[in-house]
């Protein structure tokens, strides 16, 4: 197969335009629904009558982009692998490569940016709005960069006071920034796993990928707590162990699983979409 | 270009759903300037042939190709030079017209004019939205749009299901109108008597493979179709109607004759090992 037929710009940007074309009005419509839940939550705020900080505000700012943004695949590409639906989809002159390249820009990176700036740019007019329960400081820092945002978040939430526990959560924190990605970013990486599964299943796809989500972290869950109970039997079999051991181990421990949630999953996610639209059959 | 080369080549396809068998060693070809008709019964494999064809479907074993390319590589080489017209599919929410500009995007030889008379000729407004069309004028803008594609191959699958009579006759003279020496159109039915003086060769199926793969006239040099009195005790086969017997039987003294596409499926169905060997 020549290289022409694997991948070529110009057919990648036409895909790309073709499905835009097809897909604006579920694209507007998805930014529609995070609107119209972002003006809610500002009405509620409203009749409550309190100031809302910007951190409170960046972090259901964060919640609502992450649950439409996860969504946003079964909208915007839930035909694609039927067989009747996806027949056009299928017939469409472009490779598999094409095709999942044109899906990551659509769903990862037009989406999340368009739906982002909408919502911050909403939260800055609201912030003008002469009422009571006033919206102040802008939240538009905190969604594009991840030192900002987990400095919000961390006063935000108003931490445990104990010093112990404030000296390991600064430690962890100084763990997490240089590996943290902004949320836009990680909205993005976190629709990777939506995307695989809203091709992996036909029908009752958000149901399929709920149970399997589930499914994931009972296992997951089960996994800390053996491994949790296996430390505390270790730590009761061996009191001379070093704490400071303990909490390096507790370190590499989340400093893997951020790298593996942040990078390596949705890479494999997007690698195995590759290859889920390439044998797909209709 | 040489149109005696074969666009599609089928080499000893072998094809299942699970346990059911649906190709064991099918061979066949496709060549360019001619429309196939592809009969058969429910159930024998002529969905699953356009659509291995078209690269939806990919086969147990052998190979399926088109223009030199395995079709179930889906190869964009060999997608903008085909294209698949399904019995049964679901239209877009939008209008016709934004589904053709869209959708034509990637095929080189896509008219937009033809598109437009086409959808005048069969009356289909193109700027109604698709899902919201009734099922025959869903079915008439997407076989507007596939002709106008001009790809060199087109394959529609029960194109006539679900046409009014006078857009029957529509389909069969814009299909005419629109074969050229350089494309290849296959065209699977059942209802034989929709595309009569249109699909030439014809090309039957059933459960154990191809019967029989034959243009017209080699249909019409081996076999005649008659009217007579008296049933022909060799008939192929024979029905009964107030004016006589009509018979497809032996032609022995090379007499011209009409070819009936329902009496020759009947026929065929009847006298499967006989045709096999007849049509070698």
């Amino acid at each position: 197969m020549t290289m022409n037929a694997t991948f070529s710009i110009h057919r990648l940007g036409l895909t790309i335009y073709k499905e835009l074309q097809e897909k604006y009005m579920p694209i507007l419509t998805s930014t529609g629904i995070i609107l119209m839940t972002y003006l809610a939550i500002w009405a509620l705020n409203l009749i409550d009558g309190e100031p809302v900080a910007a951190g409170a505000r960046a972090s259901s700012a964060a919640t609502i982009l992450s649950i439409i943004g996860c969504l946003a695949p079964f909208f915007l590409y839930k035909n694609e692998n039927r067989r009747m639906e996806g027949v056009f989809y299928a017939v469409s002159p472009s490779s598999t490569l094409e095709k999942t390249i044109s899906m990551l820009v659509i769903c990862s990176v037009i989406f999340p940016l368009l739906s982002t700036v909408l919502l911050m740019s909403l939260d800055s007019l609201l912030t003008l709005m002469p009422f009571e329960a006033r919206y102040s400081g802008s939240i538009w820092g905190c969604m594009f960069s991840s030192k900002e945002y987990l400095n919000t978040i961390t006063s935000f939430l108003q931490l445990n006071t104990d010093p112990m526990a404030i000296d390991f959560v600064n430690r962890m924190f100084d763990t997490i920034i240089p590996l943290a990605v902004p949320p836009i970013v990680g909205l993005a990486l976190t629709q990777s796993a939506f995307v695989l599964l809203n091709m992996l299943f036909r029908r009752h796809k958000i149901g399929y990928t709920l149970l399997t989500l589930l499914g994931i972290w009972v296992i997951a869950i089960v996994i800390v707590v053996i491994s949790a109970v296996s430390v505390f039997d270790n730590l009761q079999n061996n009191p001379d162990i070093n704490p400071e051991r303990i909490y390096q181990w507790l370190i590499t421990l989340y400093k893997a699983a951020i790298v593996f949630c942040t990078y390596i999953l949705p890479i494999a996610c997007w690698i195995l979409t590759y290859f889920r639209i390439r044998r797909i059959q209709y | 270009m040489d149109t005696n080369n074969p666009i599609v080549k089928i080499e000893h396809l072998k094809f299942n759903y699970r346990k059911h068998i649906v190709f064991e060693d099918l061979s066949l070809e496709l060549e360019a300037g001619r429309i196939y008709g592809l009969l058969g019964e429910n159930g024998v494999g002529k969905t699953t042939l356009l659509r291995t064809i078209c690269g939806l479907l990919r086969a147990k074993s052998g190979e399926c190709t088109v223009m030199g390319m395995r079709s179930a590589s889906r190869n964009p080489e060999m997608l903008k030079d085909i294209y698949f017209v399904p019995e049964l599919f679901v239209a877009p929410p939008i209008s016709v017209k934004r589904f053709a500009q869209s959708n034509s995007l990637l095929y080189p030889r896509w008219d937009a004019a033809q598109f437009e008379k086409l959808c005048l000729t069969f009356e289909v407004d193109p700027t109604y939205r698709f899902d919201k069309l009734s099922h025959g004028q869903q079915k008439k803008a997407l076989i507007a749009f596939a002709l106008a594609l001009n790809t060199r191959v087109l394959l529609m699958d029960e194109p006539s299901n679900g046409l009014d009579i006078p857009s029957k006759t529509t389909l069969r003279r814009v299909i005419s109108e629109c074969a050229t020496e350089d494309r290849v159109i296959a065209i699977s039915t059942h209802q034989v008597r929709d595309l009569e003086n249109l699909i030439d060769p014809i090309i039957i199926l059933d459960r154990s493979g191809m019967i029989l793969n034959a243009s017209i006239e080699q249909i019409s040099e081996k076999l005649l179709f008659t009217m007579s009195q008296e049933p022909d005790p060799e008939a192929y086969w024979s029905e009964n109607s107030l004016s006589g017997y009509y018979q497809v039987i032996p032609n022995r003294d090379g007499m011209p004759s009409r070819v009936n596409l329902e009496a020759l499926f009947n026929a065929t169905l009847r006298n499967k090992e006989t045709f096999k060997k007849l049509f070698k």
